[in-house]
């Protein structure tokens, strides 16, 4: 039997990055394919390849062992691929309903939709535009889509990353029914635990390249690691005691949109962590503590004074922030790493002085940054965007923390970012930590939050659902907390309440 | 134009350390890039001239050497081109500093208007005969009147959100009938649309007084001033901190807000600035030629001054050199306006202008 | 007094139908993601093609067609050179609208020899001839048309698969993609759309003054943009904020020009636009990804 998918000597590049090179496996009908490395190893583009909207430069993909043409989404579409994107190719103001029929004959749509909804449990409200749907609905939206078209091939980008543990276990149980109606399924993801219960082969990626392709039950966990990061992994940031000092940021109450009523004080060379599953307020928090919003009421503290940084910048120039999209928020891609290095302080002494811009201090800040933050290539003159994601974070992380800031906000800082880096950085922000940085780390990966927070928040519906210090930390509760099942200790209840009904409510049980 | 640039680094190290080629290399390259467009734009608009024009019975021979004898082969035909290519630098300059930030001015039309009637009444009652304090003065109330009708845009799209280019827009029918009015009631001369005359003291000489090929010719010394204008405005986008500010907001507006830069602040910044030099665009028709201001003595700079700065890619110095371009292409229509309606003209600069943002887009996405 | 509110109201809606055809048009254009300034030339095109064709012919209704193919002419360069060819929306737009004007002026001079306007010619003719200002405008076929296609437009955008996959190239034009449907081939048709209907409210302009005047459109196809986001890139709203234009410019027309100058009256029309459009902006959201050329291969995420 042919391979429903094949992928012979593939290469892309993007500019000067290389995504992927000379790639080559294959994929069987009635498999569950996993497809594992590391942020920026090229697996999202090479699904964007299978799915036709990405043009690799050279190679090719066989699709039941017939070459497919590559560069269309129509093609792929006809050959029966579909993509669940990570970012889900969804029209936000459309109805879930008016989503999955786009682009076909809507003809009898509801009834055979009802049907699909009826045999894989997947229920979802359709009447209602996307946007007002939880991730995890209009994931559900997007697969049903696939289904809707009986796609024979289905991509899977990341599908775990916006569910709850209970949801992963029924999508799998709904992956292994559609493995065995003979489907073939790409399953992306970098949870290996995950990847080690529902694959049945897994293929390595690692710079762009296959690493291996082997049945899962060829390999181990442990193994795994080695062959994703090519070796031995770096180890983990160290954490040691330490006490804070005075504090340095403090909310009372703040409220804005989503966020509700939030208290937090960070002290002197101490790190807060705030988690939980995106839009569940933290971006509410950033925009109120940056001044891009004012809040509905509220107080923020810093130093001992008020501030209100929707009034004024100078709280905003005092602090160093890590923002989330490094890209849109962090640097001004067209620009050389001269300019993006004194980004925000341009105006100020020692990089103006007079009314005049200092070229060759800022020269030096570029090179002290690039230095220090390890960045490359070390050529301070070439434009933000010729950097890959980990050396702009880098540089990013080098200019906010070269100010030393008394507080940093830093926005999921290693998000898509290699273990290399993340290792570096994460060993950056303690350093601060132990100068007496006071910290503020919103982040989604509850890991990292473990590894580097003296306490954890979780936000869940803009509240904080869950509260504890470093040693009082209880995953198990944590991980509840940020999918709204605070409060309760039942697995009954776990089971039934998915995020978006579940009641909100405070951490500590009631 | 929404391609990152091809300069880095802001003009010099381009290198940096890590040196990939010489410093010349990449200059000369993002020089060629730089001007690829608009050379093969004025070609190809020149091509389809010379095709609309032989629709039209007239040799495309002809009617080129026509142009060319009537605006650059004599010495009057310059002095008529730089005289209107004098308030092109100026609304030129005007939409290439608001285009830092990325802001369109479509507003120069209104600014220069506004401007000009404030040159004409300052000028007929200050003066005083020798100095050139008059003129000073004329000029600084122009650009203040230029710079409020433009600050209104700036505030607005900071307030509320409103974008710059309806407002602009709208703003210039707004001032066509504010000046209207105030010719009416009292500015104009009785019966007529167009002011009395300005003092001795605020006039600016004509070039003939140094030159005198150019006798006949309108040119003054306004130019001047307009270059110089152009000069300074090069160096303060290179220099000056709030000149960096605009160039990082228009390119990378969410870093610079997370960078603590004032988004709104920066925004009245650059329209106040832009309305300011546009106001200063009749200084040489009102100041160094009529000597009054008059109804419809703008004659479109304004909106040309759109198409001057994208040809001179929003850089400074470059727009003198495209506003001649476009100067000479405005004279050029009443120079062949016995062989085809010069609104033709008009039409080849549309066209030109088109094939340019085409050209524009292509070259510059090979460039990343 | 009724026969004079009557009229009034006649003179708002015949006055508001051009800002609405066109304002309708900028909807279909802005729907499917191209930002189009160029809305200013196509109804002076329209109006242009419009004349020469009837003058030409003898034929009102050709004279419509006309009018409306060349408001589509110039529409479709806006969309191939910003479409395919991923030009800047604002600056085609502005360059359409230099093009159109000194194309029509041209024009003027070439086929009527004058540089203000063309020779006059009868416009379609009325049904019937009643008496009242309301109902002699209820008489006119065009408006008919008019009302037809305000309200076709909005049945077409909402409740057709085109109008479907239309919204989604300009609110998620990744996703369209994805379906296996053309993102350029449903922006180009809107950007036509807008061509037609830009092109039909300048026929509308010609067909009232029965002669084509130089730069007649005068600035109404930017306050049609403005009552298109007054309206929420909706069809009908959009209509309906015309309204609101149209009785700024009724208003500037009927008050008795001791009160108040005319030249200042003659910039209310623009004032209550602007003064609008600043008070609603915030309440206003424009499609998604407007302004944005399609491209399938974004970065590398």
């Amino acid at each position: 039997m042919n391979p429903a998918v094949e992928f012979v000597e593939v290469t892309k590049r993007f500019g000067p990055v290389t995504a992927n090179e000379q790639v080559g496996f294959a994929a069987h009908p009635g498999e569950i394919h996993a497809l594992v490395g590391e942020n920026g190893a090229g697996k999202s583009t090479l699904m964007g390849i299978l799915a036709g909207f990405v043009q690799p430069d050279s190679g090719i993909v066989r699709i039941d062992g017939v070459p497919a043409p590559v560069g269309s989404p129509r093609a792929m579409l006809g050959r029966g691929v579909g993509i669940c994107a990570q970012h889900f190719h969804q029209v936000p103001t459309l109805t879930g309903y008016e989503n999955i029929v786009l682009g076909t004959m809507a003809v009898g749509g509801r009834k055979q939709l009802g049907a699909l909804m009826k045999r894989y449990g997947l229920d979802v409200p359709l009447d209602v535009p996307v946007e007002r749907l939880s991730l995890g609905e209009q994931e559900r939206i997007e697969i049903l889509k696939l289904l809707y078209r009986d796609a024979r091939i289905l991509i899977l980008d990341e599908p775990t990353a916006v569910l709850a543990a209970s949801e992963v276990r029924s999508l799998f149980q709904i992956l292994r029914r559609l493995a065995e109606e003979g489907r073939a399924i790409l399953f992306v993801s970098h949870k290996l635990p995950e990847v080690m219960e529902i694959a049945d082969r897994i293929t390595v990626l690692r710079a762009g390249r296959v690493v291996t392709s082997r049945k899962k039950t060829e390999v181990t966990e442990d193994e795994l690691v080695r062959l994703i990061v090519g070796g031995a992994p770096p180890p983990p940031a160290r954490w040691s005691a330490r006490v804070p000092g005075r504090p340095v940021l403090e909310t009372r109450g703040l409220s804005l949109g989503r966020l509700a009523k939030f208290d937090v004080q960070v002290r002197e060379g101490q790190i807060v962590g705030v988690g939980g599953v995106e839009g569940n307020g933290q971006q509410e928090l950033t925009h109120a503590l940056l001044g891009y919003r004012t809040p509905e009421a509220g107080t923020i503290q810093y130093l001992g004074q008020s501030v209100r940084p929707w009034k004024s910048h100078r709280f905003r120039q005092s602090i160093g922030v890590i923002p989330e999209d490094r890209q849109r928020e962090g640097l001004v891609l067209g620009r050389s790493l001269v300019e993006n290095g004194v980004l925000g302080r341009h105006e100020r002494a020692p990089f103006t002085q007079g009314g005049i811009l200092r070229w060759g201090r800022m020269r030096e800040h570029a090179e002290s940054i690039v230095d220090v933050y390890q960045v490359r290539p070390d050529a301070i003159g070439l434009p933000a965007v010729a950097f890959s994601g980990g050396n702009q974070q880098r540089f990013i992380a080098g200019r906010e923390l070269t100010k030393k800031p008394p507080f940093l906000l830093a926005v999921h800082p290693t998000r898509g970012v290699d273990l290399k880096a993340t290792q570096f950085l994460h060993g950056r922000l303690l350093e601060e930590r132990t100068n007496g940085a006071a910290i503020l780390l919103v982040s989604a990966d509850l890991q990292e939050l473990q590894t580097l927070a003296d306490r954890v928040l979780i936000l869940y519906r803009g509240q904080v659902a869950y509260s504890a210090s470093r040693e009082e930390i209880d995953p198990e509760r944590m991980q509840r907390a940020l999918l709204g099942l605070a409060g309760t200790s039942k697995e009954g209840t776990a089971k039934g309440g998915a995020p978006s009904n579940g009641p909100s409510s405070r951490g500590g049980g009631r | 134009m929404t391609a990152p640039r091809g300069r880095v680094g802001g003009g010099v190290d381009v290198a940096g350390r890590g040196a990939h080629s010489g410093i010349a290399g990449v200059l000369a390259s993002g020089w060629v890039v730089g001007l690829a467009p608009a050379v093969l734009a004025i070609g190809g608009g020149l091509l389809l001239g010379g095709l609309l024009v032989s629709l039209l019975g007239v040799s495309p021979l002809e009617f080129y050497s026509v142009l060319a004898k009537g605006t650059v082969g004599s010495a009057f035909g310059w002095g008529q081109v730089l005289f209107r290519a004098t308030p092109l630098v100026f609304t030129g300059l005007s939409v290439a500093f608001a285009f830092q930030a990325r802001l369109f001015n479509i507003g120069a039309e209104g600014q220069m208007l506004l401007g000009g009637l404030v040159l004409a009444w300052v000028g007929a009652w200050t003066g005083l005969p020798g100095a050139p304090f008059g003129v000073l003065l004329a000029l600084l109330a122009a650009a203040a009147m230029g710079g409020v009708w433009g600050a209104i845009p700036g505030l607005l799209k900071a307030k509320t959100g409103s974008h710059e280019v309806i407002v602009t827009i709208l703003l210039n029918f707004v001032a066509f009938a504010l000046v209207n009015y105030l010719l009416t009631r009292g500015l104009a001369l009785p019966e007529t649309v167009r002011t009395a005359e300005i003092q001795e003291g605020a006039r600016l000489a004509r070039l003939t007084e140094w030159v005198p090929v150019f006798r006949g010719a309108p040119v003054n010394a306004a130019l001047f001033l307009a270059c110089a204008a152009a000069v300074l405005l090069q160096l303060w986008l290179r220099l000056s901190p709030h000149g960096l500010s605009l160039q990082l907001l228009g390119e990378g507006p969410g870093a610079a807000r997370y960078a603590g830069l004032s988004v709104g602040r920066l925004t009245v910044l650059a329209m106040t600035g832009a309305g300011a030099l546009a106001g200063l665009g009749g200084a040489s028709f009102v100041l160094g030629y009529k000597y009054y201001f008059e109804e419809g003595f703008t004659g479109g700079a304004g909106f040309l001054g759109i198409a001057v700065a994208l040809l001179a890619r929003n850089r400074p110095l470059w727009v003198v050199p495209s506003a001649l371009f476009f100067g000479a292409l405005s004279y050029g229509g009443f120079v062949v306006n016995r062989l085809v309606p010069r609104e033709l003209l008009d039409v080849l600069q549309a066209v030109i202008l088109l094939l340019f943002i085409l050209f524009d887009q292509r070259l510059g996405r090979k460039r990343t | 007094m009724i026969e004079l509110a009557l009229g009034m109201i006649a003179q708002v809606l015949r006055i508001s139908v051009p800002y609405a055809l066109a304002a309708i048009g900028g909807a279909f254009s802005e729907r499917g993601g191209v930002i189009n300034i160029a809305l200013e030339g196509i109804l002076l095109t329209g109006a242009f093609g419009a004349a020469a064709v009837t003058i030409a012919t003898g034929n009102p209704w050709l004279g419509v067609i006309g009018g409306m193919l060349a408001g589509a002419l110039l529409a479709s360069i806006h969309g191939l050179v910003t479409i395919w060819g991923r030009a800047d929306q604002i600056l085609s737009g502005l360059a359409l609208n230099l093009l159109a004007l000194g194309a029509t002026r041209g024009g003027l001079k070439i086929l009527y020899d004058s540089a203000s306007n063309s020779d006059r010619f009868e416009g379609v003719p009325a049904l019937g001839r009643p008496d009242s200002a309301l109902l002699s405008l209820l008489g006119q076929p065009l408006f008919l048309v008019a009302v037809a296609v305000t309200f076709g437009a909005h049945a077409l955008l909402f409740r057709t698969r085109f109008g479907l996959a239309l919204r989604a190239a300009g609110d998620g034009p990744r996703a369209l993609d994805g379906t296996g449907l053309s993102v350029n081939l449903h922006r180009f048709g809107g950007v036509l759309l807008s061509g037609f209907f830009g092109g039909l409210a300048g026929t509308w302009l010609v067909m009232e003054q029965h002669s084509f005047t130089d730069g007649m459109s005068n600035g109404r196809g930017y306050i049609a943009l403005a009552a298109m986001i007054v309206g929420k890139w909706r069809p009908l709203g959009a209509a309906l904020a015309c309204l609101l234009f149209g009785a700024a410019e009724t208003l500037q027309i009927r008050v008795d020009s001791d009160v108040v100058p005319t030249q200042l009256l003659q910039a209310l029309p623009y004032i209550v636009t602007l003064v609008v459009l600043a008070g609603w902006i915030g309440r206003a959201h424009p499609p998604l990804h407007l302004g944005e050329p399609y491209e399938r291969e974004k970065g590398r995420s």
